[in-house]
């Protein structure tokens, strides 16, 4: 599921390979934090993750803004609560 | 100015303290975490109840300690000069609210530094016991501390302006709706709210809130200049 030969620039603009686990957590933190069932979010991060990677598959690096952006838009064709929480998690405090 | 004013004008400044967000954004977190660490309804209604002790008893202690701190410097009555210099202190937190509290862009982030909210959100990811969530609600409120001086300095003043026997009742209105934002918080999760529906609706209304209350500080600091400074100024010119 790794796919490291893209790198991701993060805000602070270092830069750090692309981790697929660490995405897929992220998703399902997203999902779970809204009582879903425990099954359901991994499948529907698993998902995520996979549309995610075929969107970053040809290109050398993304941001992490953008990574987060795209992701939150896939999640958000199975869930939109989610997907809301997924992107403005960052911009609650 | 009587009784019935004041315990207006406290309940209004209460209303001020209640639009700071940064107590709900983080029982929000809070409510977040407890899902993801897939915390028992119990547990997780212990700890957002924790954080709301700590809110609520920290509110209380910086009232009530100004309000005792301005009883013993002074004694007598409030000077002029002290008033006039707190409803100046309130229109500049008001205009400062106006400029600064909410963040440009998307979400609700708060006028804070980036690394602090940061710190927060990992303090609350980390909190598995009461203890922690009353500490994480203590320390809501002293972050805070510059945007709730405010308030709590015209309440301060305005308690001292009470018979003794009335101040405790004043204290009490004031945390009560100073609170209120975390109460509500609590009962629209308990009630099955999503905390994404409530973080939709907070965005959507962030430049009202911040307009609100900036705008609510400025009036309550003219309101009491021109109901405390100047009929004592006009008396004092007047050689009355």
């Amino acid at each position: 599921m790794n796919k490291p030969s893209v790198n991701v620039i993060k805000n602070n603009n270092k830069h750090e390979p692309f981790d697929a686990v660490k995405l897929h957590t992220s998703i399902y933190h997203a999902i779970l934090r809204l009582k879903n069932p425990d099954g359901s979010a991994h499948d529907t991060a698993r998902h995520v993750v996979e549309m995610t990677i075929a969107w970053i598959d040809d290109k050398p690096e993304v941001t992490s803004k953008n990574l987060r952006t795209q992701a939150a838009k896939f999640l958000s064709k199975y869930n939109q609560e989610a997907a809301y929480l997924y992107k403005h998690h960052k911009h609650i405090i | 100015m009587d009784i019935f004013v004041i315990f207006f004008a406290i309940g209004f400044a209460g209303l001020i303290h209640a639009s700071f967000q940064l107590s709900i954004s983080m029982v929000t977190l809070l409510s977040g975490h407890t899902n993801v660490k897939k915390m028992n309804t119990r547990k997780t209604f212990s700890l957002i109840d924790s954080f709301i002790w700590g809110v609520v008893i920290m509110t209380t202690l910086i009232l009530s300690t100004s309000s005792f701190l301005i009883s013993i410097f002074f004694p007598n009555s409030i000077p002029l000069y002290i008033w006039t210099l707190a409803t100046i202190f309130m229109i500049f937190i008001g205009v400062i609210i106006w400029s600064f509290y909410y963040r440009k862009g998307e979400g609700t982030a708060l006028w804070m530094p980036r690394s602090l909210a940061r710190f927060i959100d990992k303090r609350i990811n980390k909190v598995q016991i009461p203890a922690e969530a009353f500490s994480l609600g203590v320390s809501s409120v002293l972050t805070e501390i510059m945007f709730i001086a405010g308030p709590t300095l015209a309440v301060s003043l305005l308690v001292n302006k009470l018979p003794t026997n009335l101040q405790i009742y004043a204290l009490m209105l004031y945390v009560f709706i100073a609170s209120s934002g975390v109460f509500l918080t609590r009962v629209l999760i308990g009630s099955g709210h999503s905390i994404s529906k409530i973080q939709k609706w907070r965005e959507e209304n962030k430049l009202f809130m911040q307009f609100c209350s900036g705008s609510a500080l400025i009036v309550l600091g003219v309101f009491l200049y021109v109901n405390i400074v100047l009929p004592s100024s006009i008396i004092n010119i007047g050689g009355l």
